[in-house]
């Protein structure tokens, strides 16, 4: 009786010689097309989501920045204002882990500047608070930005600002600078003008079509006090939002509070719902084209080394050695394609973090992140595993005559 | 060593049957050097691949070193040509991609040897054969004569109970053949090596022990 002692072992360590004699001696160019061909498909799996990684990373970094902060504090249902405004900010800075929070009053009014009518909702901000909270601030591009004590100046977004002579698809001051005069015709009759002490771009996805003065300002021509539409906190630690939403219920804060996902679920899964079957449908036809190449490729190598097969089988050597070996070659070209596909990706991604897609809702650079190679890499190794074994299991289970003499 | 009775091979063509094999019976002892002969189409090949669990018998039985070998599975006949039985084909049938050292001891490998073990029993078979300084060539870079002597080392490296050689010299030249089948009486006398050969050139009888001779399927002769 034979000896059963051709184990699992030696089985894969017979099919990794094999393969690797092949890989060796095969031609170089065939090589460089199959790995180049696959490095192409992982980058054709990773480049559109990792746009659209950028592109949501852009949107809550924004929500988070600029819009929101962490958590937006609402005037509760039916009420038009959150009152005790000061009360509830010195509540909430009181407790560690929040780093600042900023209040905004909104009133609807009329922007006018040299012939340019513009309805528009005019915002209230601290300068100070809003510093800790929002990133307006880092993004002056003329002037100044505004402060506590301000009266008679407004800070004007890019976008409202608007440039001279220019067809722009929203509707702006075209093209007020630093310095001109902006009239505001406010909801209570009053129309007072005010200078443009600077202009802020910080991201085109709504912030840079709003305006600001200070509160002092708004408080004296609504004649209101301690009064806001909203009020944004900002937070050490992202993730903490729903333990810091407690905190502030137990501190008796009984306005509506809203988290920064809370907020922006809607516009993220309409964007990313749409971007996602974009990129699914890539997907599935780069994983289709990666699968058929393999196919093509370990097809043809058995088919011209079928008698080769035959031969390895007459001499004792398994099919499962066979088809492993041919397993091998695929992986092979699979694991130097994702090898390469990944320096290319990293060369974009640098290219694409230099120069930046521009987007409608602001410039977005693409995000690659590890989950998102190792998905698209472990898929493109099953799909190997099975590029490499239909087409060597179909030669290799052919009887031994047939293989050797066709 | 090997005992074959009432061995059938018929081939079945639609309405016609062909009759490959028909009855075969024989007993081939160990040590023994036999020539299977016959003309073309007498099934000296197609006894040769049943008895080299190449391919499968209609009906019949085949005992090889004790061993019903028709009962094996697959897979065991698979081990049983690794660890029991060495070929050569008419061919060439060497592997293009390995040099004549690595085609040598694949089967050493594949029998769970070190790659220590193997080179050292490969080298020494190809020492045997004569191709000692041919180890790192590959069949392109070897003549006829000399692959088939790879492919010769590469069956008896596993130090096989059988030697199957299929018109071993069918593709050489006079000198080669006749070098090849020194090796192989070298090897029958030497170290007791049950070989079996198919041949259709007389002159190879000298160098045989028995010759059997095939006709329709059915042994005709059988001669010292």
């Amino acid at each position: 009786m034979a000896s059963s002692n051709a184990g699992l072992l030696d089985t894969l360590k017979v099919s990794f010689f094999l393969a690797f004699r092949s890989i060796k001696r095969t031609n170089i160019g065939t090589t460089i097309l199959t790995v180049s061909i696959i490095s192409f498909v992982l980058v054709n799996l990773i480049f559109l989501p990792s746009v659209v990684n950028g592109l949501q990373e852009s949107i809550e970094e924004e929500s988070r920045d600029n819009q929101y902060g962490n958590i937006l504090i609402e005037p509760k249902e039916n009420n038009l204002y959150i009152n005790d405004v000061s009360n509830i900010q010195k509540n909430i800075n009181s407790l560690s882990g929040v780093i600042g929070t900023a209040p905004r009053y909104a009133t609807g009014t009329t922007f006018s500047h040299e012939d340019e009518f513009l309805g528009g909702t005019l915002y209230s901000m601290v300068p100070s608070d809003e510093m800790l909270v929002s990133k307006i601030h880092q993004g002056i591009i003329s002037g100044e930005h505004l402060s506590d004590s301000d009266r008679g100046e407004i800070l004007l977004g890019r976008d409202l600002a608007g440039e001279k002579d220019v067809e722009e698809e929203q509707p702006s001051l075209k093209g007020a600078e630093v310095g001109d005069i902006v009239t505001v015709t406010f909801s209570n009759g009053i129309i007072k003008d005010y200078r443009v002490k600077g202009i802020f771009g910080v991201s085109k996805m709504g912030t840079d079509g709003l305006a600001f003065i200070s509160e002092k300002e708004m408080e004296s021509v609504l004649g209101i006090d301690d009064k806001a539409s909203v009020i944004l906190v900002k937070l050490s630690n992202i993730g903490t939002e729903d333990e810091f939403r407690k905190k502030f219920i137990g501190l008796g804060i009984s306005e509506d509070m809203k988290t920064w996902q809370e907020k922006i679920g809607g516009v993220i899964g309409s964007i990313t719902g749409t971007f996602n079957l974009l990129t699914m449908i890539t997907t599935v036809v780069s994983l289709i084209i990666a699968v058929v190449i393999i196919l093509v490729i370990v097809y043809i190598n058995t088919v011209h080394n079928q008698r080769q097969i035959g031969i390895l089988k007459a001499i004792g050597i398994g099919q499962n050695v066979i088809i492993f070996s041919y397993i091998f070659q695929a992986l092979f070209y699979c694991v130097a394609g994702i090898f390469f596909g990944s320096f290319l990706l990293w060369f974009l991604a640098y290219l694409f973090t230099q120069n930046p897609i521009a987007f409608p809702m602001g410039e977005v650079s693409p995000i690659i992140t590890f989950s998102l190679i190792a998905k698209s890499s472990i898929s493109l190794l099953i799909i190997s595993i099975i590029g490499g074994f239909l087409p060597s299991w179909q030669t290799a289970r052919q009887s031994i005559l047939k293989s050797i003499w066709g | 060593m090997i005992k074959v009775k009432d061995l059938k091979k018929i081939y079945d063509m639609g309405t016609l049957k062909v009759k490959a094999l028909d009855g075969v019976s024989m007993d081939i002892k160990k040590g023994e050097f036999v020539a299977l002969m016959g003309f073309s189409g007498s099934g000296k090949s197609t006894f040769l691949h049943q008895v080299g669990l190449l391919d499968a018998p209609t009906s019949g039985s085949i005992i090889i070193d004790n061993v019903d070998v028709l009962e094996l599975s697959e897979k065991q006949k698979t081990l049983f040509r690794l660890n029991k039985l060495g070929y050569v084909f008419q061919e060439y049938a060497i592997l293009g991609e390995l040099t004549a050292l690595e085609n040598v001891y694949l089967p050493l490998l594949m029998m769970g040897k070190s790659k220590e073990e193997c080179i050292a029993s490969a080298k020494e078979v190809l020492e045997k054969v004569g191709l000692g300084d041919r180890t790192e060539h590959f069949q392109k870079e070897l003549s006829g004569g000399q692959q088939q002597r790879v492919a010769i080392a590469r069956a008896l490296v596993n130090k096989p109970k059988i030697l199957f050689a299929d018109e071993p010299t069918a593709n050489l030249d006079s000198t080669s053949s006749i070098q090849i089948l020194e090796l192989f009486q070298e090897l029958n006398k030497k170290y007791g090596q049950t070989i079996v050969m198919v041949t259709h050139e007389d002159f190879h009888k000298k160098y045989v022990d028995r010759v059997i001779y095939l006709k329709d399927g059915k042994v005709i002769k059988s001669r010292k």
